[in-house]
């Protein structure tokens, strides 16, 4: 018995990590930005989906994938981006890279900036 | 150290206690601009957690899309823990889990207080009736996070307010049910696996068809019950030929050395064993039964 337990442990450890270095060796082990998994191709490239957008009871959220444009197209005012963001003149730089990079905690501040999404 | 065995469980339980632990601190770090412990991955909890496939999966079989804050990555572990329960049961839940072993710690200190009485303050009627409570929270969460389009699980999940209590993330919903969850571990092992764990629900419809399972000998066994008192969550062992019990998270615990059960009669492996020795076994139960040692 002592040998079926063993091989339990092992085999979760190596199915678990094995599998997540596999898949992320042949590209599926994506822990961003991957939410529309089979319709992404026909999106234009470098257009954000609304579905792509991170989300909230009313469907959009500032998160870590979520860039400078997506924020835009969220409603957030370009001065709120400017005054937590700095430099936003790169639509496809990360909000959250940004907002680190400028000294601000991205947990607190996209509280802030959700709290500016526009609702249609 | 009574057994060693028990203690690759219990070791491969503290490893991803802590590691999942250092994913969730260094992830809450990073969003503030520090990270902690670069040789761990600042993941956000739930791009890793593997009930989240299942939570989506109506969006994911009917648009092809997962709801926010999931991932890819979700789909990936959940496949991989699926597929180790279809060849070992729901081992997940005992061996991985961590909310799982937060709640075996806290019995470790219930079965201190109470000694034999713990685990059986809910009569085997009404546990056999609560169980199926897992199956309404399974069905809910599904139904409710494809018409909401959001994690609306995370409102109530005590897995992920069990390692962000300290962030501004978690619910007061969430915290309720961690706290109940862990003040229930001090009078019954593993409430949360037990009555309302969708995932664990999911594991053991999976685990039932699983290749490996926990196997009564008949022939030596003599229904004691023993191993029924045994089992963390509450399964009549004695009264089944083959333990492929839903509620099962083949811990192990009745199949070990030092288990109660004294003639050896339960174990685990991909058929049933035939008893080689049944009549040598005999004459040793039968000895045994007359306090007679061979």
């Amino acid at each position: 018995m002592k040998k079926i337990r063993l091989i339990i442990a092992i085999s979760l450890i190596v199915v678990i990590f094995g599998g997540v270095f596999a898949s992320d060796a042949l590209g599926f082990w994506q822990t961003s930005g991957s939410r529309n998994l089979w319709k992404s191709e026909s999106s234009q490239a470098g257009e954000p989906h609304e579905e792509d957008i991170e989300g909230t009871d009313h469907g959009l959220e500032v998160g870590g994938s979520t860039t400078v444009s997506m924020a835009l197209e969220m409603g957030i005012p370009e001065d709120v981006l400017l005054e937590y963001l700095g430099d936003i003149s790169n639509p496809d730089a990360l909000v959250k890279d940004l907002i680190t990079a400028n000294g601000y905690s991205f947990g607190k501040v996209k509280g802030i900036l959700n709290s500016y999404i526009k609702i249609d | 150290m009574k057994n060693k065995s028990r203690w690759y469980r219990y070791a491969l339980q503290i490893f991803f206690f802590v590691f999942i632990g250092l994913i969730a601190v260094n992830h809450v770090l990073a969003e503030s601009g520090k990270e902690l412990f670069g040789f761990i991955p600042s993941l956000s909890l739930h791009a890793i957690c593997p009930f989240g496939a299942v939570e989506s999966i109506i969006s994911l079989v009917t648009a092809g899309s997962l709801v926010p804050k999931l991932q890819m990555s979700n789909i990936v572990i959940s496949i991989l823990i699926l597929f180790v329960t279809l060849v070992f049961g729901a081992v997940f839940c005992s061996f991985v889990c961590p909310l799982g072993t937060l709640q075996e710690w806290i019995g470790k200190l219930g079965k201190k207080i109470f000694k034999k009485k713990y685990n059986r303050f809910i009569p085997q009627k009404l546990h056999n009736i609560l169980r199926y409570f897992r199956y309404i929270t399974l069905l809910a969460t599904i139904v409710l996070t494809f018409n909401a389009g959001r994690l609306i699980f995370a409102d109530v999940d005590p897995y992920y307010a069990m390692y962000h209590f300290f962030t501004d993330e978690v619910t007061i919903g969430s915290l309720i049910v961690l706290a109940v969850t862990m003040i229930g571990s001090l009078f019954v092992e593993r409430p949360w696996c037990k009555y309302a764990c969708p995932y664990g629900a999911v594991l053991g419809l999976v685990g039932k068809f699983s290749f490996f399972k926990i196997r009564r000998k008949s022939e030596t066994c003599n229904s004691c019950t023993l191993c029924d008192r045994q089992c963390p969550v509450n399964i009549e062992i004695s009264k089944y030929d083959k333990i492929g019990h839903s509620s099962c998270i083949r811990c192990m615990d009745c199949v070990e050395e030092d288990s109660s059960c004294t003639r050896n009669c339960l174990t685990f492996s991909l058929k049933k064993e035939k008893c080689e020795k049944t009549s040598k076994m005999s004459e040793e139960v039968s000895a045994a039964d007359k306090g007679v040692s061979i």
